[in-house]
């Protein structure tokens, strides 16, 4: 358990909104945000490199190493956390269906493709050379299943329910609640 | 007309929150049925997702899953402690409510709680004993039942017909008394309508709520005093709709806080006690309840404890929701651990403020010859008046 | 008009005139190297080597005969350059005259291009982080040949309108008896403007049998990103359906 939750239920029904919601996952568990987080800059960068790249060109070259290379070096830390979380945890099994196994396992191949791209690169050339040689043989397929990849991802998790139509739903509803706001009782008056 | 599938009621809010759900699993941890039952279908993670599974589904959902699902949502004490841990303040208290509201309307809903709706449309209780009897509790004390009066106190039909709980409300009586105040009973009180949420009866609510306002508009009453938090909840959240504005709507606990505050009662020197209290879900976390009643017992008694796992974040007797119903041992069992941390930190009282609560404590109490005492909130406060 | 460049590894002396042409012209520094076993150095193209001879010693263990072959390693300038369909930036563009040029400043150096090409020219460099590779002196041609070209002592390299490019290897061929590759025998991605008169199979030099269109992994590529388009409509036409339906719940 982390801290408590501060919302006194005096108003009905309760309020979801932005905030409580972002404080009530970083209450929850910061690993998850932190995932969420690093995940939703890797996608929204790489859809910005791949669907805007031939107008902005140039511009991207320090998207791609920083906000797209170093970001998602924190993200395959953060997801290995993650995933032995997941592994360690009884509550999470519970809960996860089997779309959330399959985004895992695009996840996963998204992740060993793009660290067998930036394997070449400064600085993981230098620090772990051997990482370039080893993954030598799949960089010829890495571009190509990294990109196709996620385009199937999003079409996969949101027919599904995996995770973007969770994402989705999660801003539309929260959207939408506060329109039902309008005749919340509260108790004391 | 349509058949009318499971989770057909389900509008906008319900269904985008099953794939809203952020599947962290708090809530599994955290629940006292699935802790006692340790049945993942008891889990309120895993309800939601076999329900979003049903809503996809549609129609071609089996039956049995159907009746599995159902069985778990009844196996749920309604005590909101998912609701206090989750990350998107998702209201799943009504969540769950609506989900056995739709399993009693396509004849999924289970015995007791379909029998229960029909004693509540036959004799406006729940315990499907005549109308007629339910101010016989009265007998014998000076209750007062007057056309006109300031304040109401509904009475609920827990402490209409249930013996045990007589003390308590004669309690009740002598501090509304002590303090000087013109109240009455309602003639025409009806069930408050709360077990029919519970239950997946909502829709017809109408008809007790009516009467009920009806009752209470005759009194002219500008404050209406609980001592059941159930029926304090579903007044806040539902009544105050056609009450409006004009009536206050206070439980015992509030009303006893405020009157220690402005002196309309005075209490004896603080005793030494050892005074525990137990947080009711339906007050403390889902009304809100909670600073009041510590307020009252620092000025009771010098050796009030806390009893672990309190306030907002309370673990469940194991009697709400109707549970009782559906599997009376593990009420029981989840009621015997709050018994036990009671012994633990060393009180020999625990109060509590509801009257469901009451019941469950005292009698996982009696069956584990505790030593604690289990009294009502008000039972602790009236021999304590100057 | 589009140009060409015909080389012939059977006129080469290894004598690497091309690769000294090309670092001056393109103001590339020298290579800190060390001992391969590659005959020459700098021992493989990089970001600051476009062109690189590779030296093949040939033994023949039953003649006792021994033979070298110098191959001309770098860009082929293809007709339907892979990396240019790969580049997400369009950094790199194929011109009217025949080069491929890498543009140094849309490069993103995302390393698509080194993936896709069956050449395995493009070169990444850590340090600027961008890719580099021949571009046929696009700077010099068409009104001069390019620097390798000029600096070549024995006519190994040979530039020219391309129609004429493929006359001369035609009649090379029948003199080596030999092969065409980058046009007649083997196009590879379309035909290149570097077109080869070998005395040998492909294989010998190295070279890969490359089919005329694209690999499967550069449409793939490319076309991905349209599978947003069926999701969003089919998005669209879910909204509207459920929209349609609540609206027939209300009229109930």
């Amino acid at each position: 358990m982390t801290g408590d939750k501060k919302v006194p239920k005096k108003k009905y029904p309760p309020e979801m909104n932005y905030s409580i919601v972002l404080k009530g996952m970083g209450r929850t568990s910061p690993i998850d945000v932190t995932f969420h987080l690093l995940m939703a800059i890797l996608l929204i960068t790489g859809l910005i490199i791949d669907l805007l790249g031939p107008w902005l060109g140039g511009w991207l070259s320090s998207i791609r190493s920083i906000a797209h290379g170093y970001v998602g070096a924190l993200f395959v830390l953060v997801f290995i956390v993650y995933l032995i979380k997941v592994a360690y945890s009884k509550k999470m099994r519970t809960v996860l269906t089997v779309t959330n196994y399959v985004d895992f396992l695009f996840y996963i191949i998204l992740t060993v493709t793009g660290i067998t791209m930036a394997s070449v690169n400064w600085p993981w050339i230098n620090l772990v050379p051997e990482l370039a040689d080893a993954l030598s043989s799949i960089a010829v397929y890495a571009p190509a299943v990294h990109v196709a990849l996620t385009y199937v991802w999003i079409v996969f998790s949101t027919v599904f329910p995996g995770g973007i139509l969770h994402g989705l739903a999660s801003v539309y509803l929260i959207s939408h609640l506060k329109k039902k706001y309008k005749n919340r009782r509260s108790r004391v008056r | 007309m349509k058949q009318k599938k499971f989770l057909d009621n389900f509008g906008r809010s319900e269904s985008l929150w099953m794939y809203a759900c952020s599947r962290c699993g708090e809530c599994v941890d955290v629940c006292p049925v699935y802790e006692e039952t340790a049945d993942k279908y008891t889990a309120p993670g895993f309800k939601i997702k076999k329900m979003r599974g049903l809503l996809r589904a549609r129609g071609s959902a089996r039956e049995e899953s159907v009746k599995k699902v159902v069985e778990g949502l009844y196996e749920c004490t309604l005590c909101g402690r998912c609701w206090s841990v989750c990350p998107n303040n998702y209201d799943l208290v009504a969540l769950w409510e609506k989900a056995r509201e739709s399993a009693v309307e396509t004849g999924f809903g289970l015995n007791p709680h379909t029998e229960m709706i029909e004693a509540l449309k036959a004799e406006n209780n729940i315990f499907k004993r005549p109308h007629t009897g339910r101010r016989d509790w009265t007998k014998g004390l000076r209750i007062p039942e007057k056309e006109k009066a300031d304040t109401v106190y509904f009475i609920g039909c827990l402490m209409s017909y249930r013996g045990q709980l007589k003390p308590a409300a004669k309690a009740m009586a002598t501090i509304l008394n002590a303090a000087g105040e013109n109240w009455t009973i309602l003639k025409g009180e009806v069930c408050c309508g709360a077990p029919l949420r519970f239950s997946g009866g909502t829709k017809h609510m109408e008809e007790l709520m009516d009467a009920n306002v009806k009752a209470i508009e005759s009194t002219g009453a500008r404050k209406i005093v609980f001592s059941c938090p159930g029926c304090y909840r579903v007044f806040w959240q539902e009544y105050s709709k056609l009450l409006g504005d004009r009536v206050r709507l206070v439980h015992a606990i509030e009303l006893i806080d405020s009157y220690v505050k402005s002196g309309k009662i005075k209490l004896k020197d603080k005793t030494e006690e050892r005074i525990t209290y137990h947080d009711p879900c339906e007050l403390s976390r889902l009304s809100g309840v909670i600073e009041e009643p510590r307020h009252v017992f620092a000025n009771l008694t010098t050796q009030f404890v806390e009893l672990p796992g309190n306030k907002f974040n309370v673990k469940c007797c194991g009697g709400g929701g109707l549970y009782k119903a559906i599997d009376l041992d593990k009420s029981r069992e989840i009621a015997k651990k709050r018994v036990t941390l009671a012994e633990e930190i060393g009180a020999t009282t625990l109060t509590t403020a509801c009257p469901s609560c009451y019941m469950t404590i005292s009698q996982a109490a009696r069956l584990k010859k505790s030593n604690v005492k289990v009294i009502d909130f008000a039972e602790a406060i009236a021999p304590q008046i100057e | 008009m589009e140009h060409a460049v015909l080389v012939d590894p059977a006129k080469c002396i290894g004598c690497r005139a091309c690769q000294v042409a090309c670092k001056r012209w393109n103001n590339n520094p020298g290579e800190e190297t060390t001992f391969s076993n590659e005959w020459t150095n700098p021992p493989k193209l990089s970001y600051n080597t476009y062109t690189h001879i590779k030296f093949k010693l040939e033994h023949n263990e039953t003649t006792g005969e021994t033979k070298w072959r110098f191959f001309n390693w770098r860009c082929m300038q293809c007709e339907i350059p892979a990396c240019a369909k790969a580049c997400p930036v369009n950094a790199i563009t194929k011109y009217e005259e025949g080069p491929v040029v890498i543009d140094q400043d849309r490069c993103i150096g995302c390393k698509f291009c080194v993936s896709e090409c069956p050449f395995e020219v493009p070169q990444f460099d850590t340090v600027s982080g961008k890719v580099s590779k021949c571009h046929m002196c696009f700077d010099r041609v068409p009104s001069k040949e390019p620097a390798c070209v000029q600096s070549c002592p024995t006519d190994a390299l040979v530039f020219g309108t391309r129609d004429s490019i493929i006359q001369k290897a035609k009649e090379r061929k029948e003199e080596l008896d030999g092969y065409i590759y980058g046009d007649v025998d083997n196009k590879p991605l379309g035909g290149s403007s570097f077109i080869y008169v070998l005395d040998a199979e492909p294989s010998v030099y190295g070279l890969p049998i490359v089919g005329e269109s694209l690999s499967p992994t550069v449409p793939v590529l490319n076309l991905s990103k349209w599978l947003l388009v069926p999701a969003a409509i089919g998005g669209l036409a879910y909204l509207v359906a459920w929209r349609k339906k609540r609206m027939n719940e209300k009229e109930e």
